[in-house]
C-alpha cells in the first residue's frame, strides 16, 4: 500500500501531519511523539519579527473543544532559522513552514528568508488566523485580496505553497479557486472558527480578547464539509484538518476528498494520536482494498441531491 | 517528562473541598520536585477536552508514590475525585521549573511557605521536601471556610499557622486572611525567602508585601494550559523584564514574583 502524497514537486511519506500552532517547533514534543513517523510537521506561524502574542488569558475550554487567542506568538524569522530549523531539519520529516504577517510584504519576507535554507519542504500560507487585528484572516476573506497575495508569493519559490483557509466565510470554494488560480499547489482547511465564551459569574469573556479561535472535536463536521466543498471546486490536493480526534475522523476527511490530514488541538489530549491515526488509516485501507490515498475520495458512495 | 498510565492507589478526602489522589511513580522516571506539575487526561461525563495541570502535593521516595490534590469545581476535577482505587490515571510529567531551592545549612532563617486555598497542595510537598533536608520551614495557610481546612499531617518540625475568613474556627486558627499571618510573621522574623501558591489576588498582595520588605518571593502560577509542554503558548504569564510573556508550563509554573506583571494578569 502506498500512502504517500504528492504535492507539486514534493512528497509526504504518509498523509498524517501535525497542524501549525499545536506543535510549536517540534522539539517540545520529542519526548511524547515519535517524530520520525509523522507525514509532515507544520510549524508555528512564522512572521518576520518576533511576536509576543495576545494578552492573557488566551485559552478557554468549550463543550468538546477549546478557544485559543495566542495571536501568532513566535520567535520571528531570524531565530527560527538559527534556533529552530536545525532541529526540524535533523528529523528527516517534511517541514512545512506556516507563514503569517500583517501586510503582504511580511509573507514575502519570510519566504525569501527561508529559500536559501535546505530541507524546508514547503510553505503553508496562513490567511486565516482569527486572532490578529491586521493580516491573518483579512487576507483570507476576500478572493481578490487572497489572489493578489498568492500571485505575489508564487514567483518567490518553487517549493509547494499550501494556502490555509478559514471557515469564517460565506463561500470557501470561491476563496479556494482564487488561491489556486494565483498558483497555490494545495489548500488546507479549516483554520479555527470564531468563538466566544462568557463567564456568567464575572460577566465577561473567558479569553482576554473576547472572540477567539474555536477548535477541537466539536468542529469536525465543519471541517469535513469545507474539505468536501473545496475538493470539488479545485483540481489541487486538499489537506483536511479541524476536530480530528481519532482515525475514524481522519478517514471521514479522506472520504470527503482530502489527500492528507493534520492533527490539531486533540494532540494536546492524546499525543499518541498521529501514530494511532496512521495505523487506523492503514488498517481501514487494507480492509477496503485501497492501495493509495486517492482511493478514499473515489470510494464515497453518494451523489448530491437537489 | 513522559506519558504514563498508572492505577490510582488511594483517594482520600482531606477536607470538605479537597481530595488527595495517590499513585505509583514509574521507577525509571526522574523524581519530581516541589513546584512541578503533572498534566492529567480525564474521562468524564459530560466529556472534557483538554488535559488538566495539577501541582504535585507530595512524593514518597521510599515507596515511590506521588500525590496531587484536587479541588472539585468542574466536570474534570469532579471526575478525578470520583475515581476509585485501581482505576487508571493518564499522566504526562513531571513538567515545569520547581521552587528555587538552594541547600544552605548555615542559614538559620526559615523558608516561609504561604498558601491560599488549593495552593496548599504544592506547599505541603515543599514543606515535606525542605524538612527532609533539615531546613527550617514555616507554613502559613489560609482558607475561605472552616470546612475547607484540610486534615494534613505535616512532618514534624514545620511551624504551621492557619487562617480562615469565617467563624466558627478551631482553636488556634486566626480569623482573617493568610496575608495577616504573613505580615505579622515578617514583623517578628526575617525569612530566608517566601514560596507561595494560591489565588492570583492573594499572590499579588503577598508579592507586593515581600517586594516592599526586600524578601525574595517565588510564586507558583496555576494557569489554564493547552499542550502543557511548551508548544502552544497558551499559558502565557505577562512579565515586566522585557520578555513579554513566559509559559507557565515551561519557564514556570514557579516565577520570581518581582518579574510578574500583575497588572497584565486578568484577575
Amino acid at each position: 500500500m502506498d500512502l504517500s502524497v504528492r504535492i507539486r514537486n514534493s512528497v509526504f511519506p504518509n498523509p498524517v501531519g501535525v497542524a501549525s500552532g499545536v506543535f510549536g517547533y517540534a522539539k517540545e514534543y520529542e519526548l511524547l511523539v515519535p517524530l520520525q513517523q509523522l507525514g509532515a510537521i507544520y510549524t508555528k506561524a512564522i512572521t518576520p519579527k518576533p511576536r509576543a502574542g495576545n494578552p492573557a488569558p488566551r485559552l478557554a475550554e468549550t463543550r468538546w473543544g477549546m478557544l485559543n487567542s495566542i495571536g501568532l506568538a513566535n520567535v520571528g524569522l531570524s531565530a527560527f532559522r538559527s534556533q529552530k530549523l536545525p532541529f526540524l531539519r535533523s528529523l528527516g520529516v517534511p517541514v512545512v513552514v506556516n507563514v503569517a504577517g500583517s501586510v503582504e510584504e511580511d509573507y514575502a519576507e519570510v519566504i525569501r528568508g527561508l529559500e536559501s535554507e535546505a530541507d524546508v519542504w514547503g510553505y503553508e500560507v496562513n490567511v486565516s488566523c482569527p486572532n490578529v487585528r491586521h493580516g491573518g484572516q483579512s487576507f483570507g476573506s476576500r478572493p481578490e485580496v487572497l489572489h493578489d497575495l498568492i500571485r505575489l508569493l508564487r514567483p518567490l519559490t518553487d517549493r509547494p505553497l499550501v494556502v490555509k483557509l478559514s471557515p469564517n466565510t460565506a463561500d470557501i470554494a470561491e476563496l479556494g479557486r482564487a488561491a489556486v488560480a494565483a498558483g497555490a499547489d494545495a489548500l488546507s482547511a479549516i483554520n479555527t472558527l470564531k468563538g466566544m465564551v462568557i463567564d456568567i459569574h464575572k460577566k465577561r469573556p473567558k479569553v482576554r480578547r473576547g472572540i477567539a479561535g474555536f477548535s477541537g472535536p466539536a468542529v469536525l463536521p465543519v471541517g469535513v464539509a469545507a474539505v468536501y466543498t473545496l475538493s470539488r471546486a479545485v483540481p489541487v490536493p486538499v489537506i483536511g484538518l479541524g476536530g480530528i480526534a481519532g482515525w475514524e475522523d481522519a478517514v471521514q476527511y479522506l472520504l470527503a476528498g482530502a489527500s492528507a490530514i493534520q492533527v490539531g488541538s486533540a494532540l494536546f489530549r492524546d499525543p499518541d494520536l498521529p501514530v494511532s491515526i496512521l495505523k487506523g488509516i492503514r488498517t481501514y485501507a487494507e480492509h477496503q482494498g485501497f492501495t493509495q490515498v486517492g482511493d478514499f475520495a473515489a470510494a464515497l458512495k453518494w451523489e448530491e441531491v437537489g | 517528562m513522559r506519558r504514563f498510565f498508572v492505577p490510582l492507589l488511594t483517594s482520600r478526602v482531606v477536607s470538605e473541598s479537597y481530595t488527595e489522589l495517590r499513585f505509583p511513580w514509574p521507577g525509571d522516571l526522574r523524581r519530581p520536585l516541589p513546584g512541578q506539575f503533572l498534566s492529567l487526561g480525564v474521562n468524564s461525563s459530560p466529556p472534557v477536552f483538554l488535559r488538566r495541570p495539577f501541582s504535585l502535593s507530595g512524593f514518597d521516595g521510599s515507596r515511590n508514590e506521588a500525590a496531587v490534590m484536587v479541588l472539585p469545581r468542574g466536570p474534570a476535577s469532579e471526575a478525578l475525585c470520583r475515581l476509585r482505587p485501581g482505576e487508571m490515571l493518564d499522566i504526562i510529567g513531571p513538567r515545569g521549573f520547581p521552587f528555587p531551592y538552594h541547600h544552605n545549612t548555615h542559614d538559620p532563617r526559615p523558608i516561609v511557605l504561604v498558601g491560599g486555598g488549593i495552593g496548599v497542595g504544592p506547599l505541603q510537598f515543599a514543606a515535606q521536601y525542605l524538612l527532609e533536608r533539615h531546613e527550617p520551614v514555616v507554613l502559613l495557610l489560609g482558607f475561605r471556610e472552616p470546612a475547607m481546612i484540610p486534615a494534613l499531617e505535616f512532618p514534624q518540625g514545620a511551624r504551621v499557622r492557619l487562617a480562615c475568613e469565617k467563624a466558627p474556627l478551631p482553636e488556634g486558627v486566626h480569623l482573617g486572611k493568610v496575608l495577616d499571618l504573613a505580615e505579622d510573621f515578617f514583623d517578628r522574623e526575617e525569612p530566608r525567602e517566601v514560596w507561595t501558591c494560591g489565588p492570583p489576588g492573594m499572590l499579588h498582595r503577598l508579592a507586593s508585601l515581600c517586594l516592599a520588605r526586600g524578601i525574595a518571593c517565588s510564586v507558583l502560577m496555576e494557569e489554564m494550559m493547552g499542550c502543557a509542554v511548551g508548544a502552544c503558548m497558551g499559558c502565557a504569564v505577562p512579565v515586566n523584564d522585557g520578555r513579554g510573556y513566559l509559559r507557565a508550563c515551561t519557564e514556570g509554573p514557579v516565577f520570581d514574583a518581582a518579574i510578574v506583571d500583575w497588572e497584565g494578569l486578568w484577575t
